[in-house]
C-alpha cells in the first residue's frame, strides 16, 4: 500500500518540474534547454561548467533556480587575486569574555548553489580549492574538516573570448564537471520580451519556493533509481568508447567517468520529462553537454573548423 | 512470480504465437513452391513435405532467436522502450522501477496481440499462397507437361522415398519382355525394313509419349509368323521411374493392345 502511494506520487513529478521551469521562466526568458541542463546537473548531484558571453543571464538564472528550489545561493567572482580562503573561509580572531579565540568564518562555499563566475580568472590554487570541495563535499582548513551543506552544486562559468590573463582549466579538472552548458544569444522574440519585461517594472515578480533542500535530495535519490534498458546502457558506453577510437577527429577521448555521466544525465532528463525509464533520445541528447569538454579535438578536426559538438554529432550517426 | 514477470511471460507467449503463425505461412508458401518445382523433376509429395517441415522448424527457431521486446514496441509506439526497460529491470525493487511496472501494465492492457502481427505481410503471404495453389491445381487439371525436358534427377525421388521405406519403385520388377513380339508388336502385321528406328519412351506429368511411332499398315504387312533372328532392339537409356503410377501402366498396356490391333 505504501509502495502504491509512493508510485502515485511519482506520477506528480512531471507536474512538479513543469511548475519549477515555469516559475524560473518568470525571470528568465527562453533558454529552456539551459534551464533543463542546470536542473539535470542538480538532480545528478553534480556540477556544471557554463560557457557564455557576458550579459546572457547566467547569474539571474542560477539565482532563480536556487530560489525556486529553496536552496541557499552564493556567488564568487573569479579574479587572479582570489585566495582559497576567500572561498572556503578562514579563522578569524574573536574576542569573547575578554579572551581572544580563533573562530572559523565560513566562506561562500558553505551554500547549496554556488555560482563561480569566470573560474578561469582565478589562480590554479584557488581553482583547486573549489574543485576539491566539489569532489569531496567538504573543506579542510588547517587541521579541521567541515562538511558542506547538502545538496551542493557548483555552476562555474567561463568566457569563450578574452583569454588574456586567464588560467584555463586543465582537462583533468574539467572532467569533474558533469556538464558543459553552452548559452547562446536569445532569439529575436525572446530578446524583445526581455527588453519589455526589464525596462518597464523596477521589481520583477517574486518567485515561489516550490521545493526544499530535502526534496531536492530525495529527487537526487530517485534519479539514480530511474531504470534503464541494457541495450540503451550499452549504447551510452559505445558512444563514449567511440571517442577513444577516432584519432582522425579526437586526439584524447573521454574517460569512463563520461559513461557514468551520460547515463546519470539521461536518467535525470527522463525524470524531468516525467518518464520512468531512460530513452535512447535522452542518451543522445545528453551526450553533447557531457562529452563536449571531455574530448580534445585532433589538429585535423580543428583545422577543418569542427567544434566538439560537430564531432559528437558524427559519433552519434 | 511478480505481476510484471507474468506480464512479460504473457507477452512472450503472444509473440510465440505470432512467430509460429508467420513461420507456418512461410512454410506453406515454401511447400507449394517446392511441390511445383519438384513435380517437374518427377518427385512425389514426400520430398516437398519433408523439406517444408524442416523449413518450418528452422524458421521458428530463427524467428524466436530474433525475438526481442523491441519488436513488440515497434508495433506499439505507446510502449516504446518501456517494455524492454521493464524486462531488463524486472528484479529491481526500487520505487521508480515499481512506478515503471505499473505504467507498463496499464498500457499493455490497451495493446492487443493482433498489433504484433504485420497485416501487410500476412496478406502478401496469403496472396502468394493463393497464386501458388491456383498454379498447382491448374497444372494438375490441364495435365500440363514439359515434354522435351531432360530430367536430370530422374529416380531421385524414388531413391529418397525408398530410404524412408516409402512408395518408391526402385526395386520393382521391370515388365517381362521375353519375346520379340512383346517389344515390336504382332509379327503378322509387321513390315520389315533395313531402317534403324529410334524410339523414345518418356513419361512426363502422368502422360506417356511415344514419338516417331506410326500405326502399321496391315495391307503392306509382311505377314510373318515370327520375327527373324537379327532383328533387335537395344535400349540406350533405362527409365523405370515413369512407370511408378499404376494408371500409366494401364495406359501403356491399353496402347500396346491397340497397336497390336
Amino acid at each position: 500500500m505504501l509502495m502504491a502511494d509512493a508510485v502515485k506520487n511519482i506520477e506528480k513529478l512531471k507536474a512538479t518540474f513543469t511548475n519549477v521551469t515555469s516559475e524560473i521562466a518568470k525571470k528568465i526568458v527562453g533558454q529552456e534547454d539551459v534551464m533543463e541542463q542546470v536542473l539535470v546537473a542538480i538532480l545528478c548531484d553534480a556540477n556544471a561548467l557554463l560557457e557564455s558571453y557576458p550579459g546572457l543571464g547566467k547569474t539571474s538564472m542560477v539565482k532563480a533556480v536556487a530560489e525556486v528550489l529553496g536552496l541557499k545561493f552564493a556567488r564568487i567572482q573569479g579574479t587572479p587575486d582570489l585566495m582559497p580562503s576567500d572561498i572556503v573561509g578562514t579563522y578569524v580572531i574573536e574576542e569573547k569574555d575578554g579572551k581572544k579565540i580563533f573562530k572559523f568564518q565560513k566562506g561562500p562555499v558553505f551554500a547549496n548553489v554556488i555560482l563561480m563566475d569566470e573560474i578561469n580568472r582565478a589562480t590554479p590554487k584557488t581553482q583547486a580549492a573549489l574543485l576539491e570541495s566539489m569532489q569531496e563535499k567538504q573543506v579542510t582548513v588547517g587541521n579541521q574538516t567541515f562538511p558542506l551543506d547538502l545538496p551542493f552544486f557548483v555552476l562555474a562559468t567561463q568566457n569563450p573570448i578574452d583569454q588574456e590573463g586567464t588560467y584555463p582549466l586543465p582537462e583533468a579538472q574539467t572532467d569533474r564537471f558533469l556538464l558543459k552548458i553552452l548559452i547562446g544569444y536569445p532569439k529575436m522574440d525572446d530578446e524583445l520580451e526581455i527588453v519589455e519585461r526589464y525596462t518597464r517594472a523596477q521589481e520583477i515578480e517574486q518567485l515561489k519556493v516550490l521545493l526544499s533542500g530535502d526534496s531536492v535530495r530525495l529527487l537526487q535519490k530517485l534519479t539514480r533509481q530511474v531504470p534503464i534498458a541494457n541495450d540503451i546502457k550499452r549504447r551510452a558506453v559505445e558512444i563514449v568508447a567511440k571517442t577513444r577510437s577516432v584519432p582522425e577527429l579526437i586526439e584524447y577521448g573521454a574517460s569512463p567517468r563520461a559513461s557514468l555521466g551520460v547515463i546519470m544525465a539521461a536518467k535525470a532528463k527522463a525524470l524531468i520529462d516525467g518518464r520512468k525509464y531512460v530513452s535512447l533520445k535522452d542518451i543522445e541528447e545528453m551526450a553533447f553537454p557531457v562529452l563536449r569538454h571531455r574530448i580534445v579535438l585532433s589538429f585535423k578536426a580543428e583545422r577543418e573548423g569542427k567544434t566538439p559538438d560537430d564531432v559528437i554529432k558524427e559519433l552519434l550517426k | 512470480m511478480t505481476a510484471i514477470g507474468s506480464l512479460l511471460e504473457e507477452v512472450r507467449y503472444e509473440m510465440l504465437k505470432v512467430v509460429v503463425l508467420n513461420a507456418f505461412l512461410d512454410s506453406a508458401v515454401f511447400f507449394l513452391a517446392a511441390l511445383l518445382l519438384l513435380s517437374v523433376f518427377g518427385m512425389g509429395l514426400l520430398v516437398p513435405v519433408i523439406l517444408s517441415l524442416a523449413f518450418l522448424g528452422v524458421d521458428i527457431a530463427r524467428r524466436w532467436r530474433r525475438f526481442s521486446y523491441r519488436a513488440v514496441e515497434e508495433r506499439n509506439p505507446e510502449i516504446r522502450e518501456m517494455l524492454r526497460t521493464a524486462a531488463d529491470n524486472k528484479e529491481d525493487d526500487s520505487l521508480m522501477a515499481h512506478a515503471l511496472f505499473t505504467d507498463v501494465m496499464e498500457r499493455m492492457r490497451k495493446v492487443s496481440s493482433g498489433s504484433f502481427l504485420s497485416l501487410k505481410g500476412i496478406l502478401a503471404k496469403v496472396g502468394v499462397l493463393f497464386v501458388l495453389s491456383v498454379v498447382v491445381v491448374g497444372l494438375a487439371f490441364f495435365n500440363v507437361s514439359i515434354q522435351k525436358f531432360e530430367n536430370p534427377l530422374a529416380g531421385v525421388g524414388d531413391r529418397i522415398g525408398s530410404l524412408f521405406g516409402g512408395g518408391g519403385h526402385a526395386n520393382e520388377t521391370a515388365p517381362d519382355l521375353q519375346q520379340a513380339g512383346d517389344i515390336y508388336g504382332e509379327p503378322s502385321i509387321a513390315k520389315l525394313g533395313s531402317e534403324q528406328v529410334g524410339i523414345t519412351l518418356q513419361q512426363s506429368l502422368n502422360q506417356v509419349d511415344f514419338t516417331n511411332v506410326q500405326q502399321a499398315d496391315p495391307a503392306s504387312a509382311d505377314g510373318l509368323k515370327d520375327y527373324p533372328a537379327g532383328v533387335s532392339a537395344q535400349a540406350s537409356q533405362a527409365y523405370t521411374g515413369g512407370l511408378e503410377d499404376i494408371n500409366d501402366r494401364k495406359t501403356a498396356a491399353e496402347y500396346s493392345q491397340q497397336i497390336r490391333g
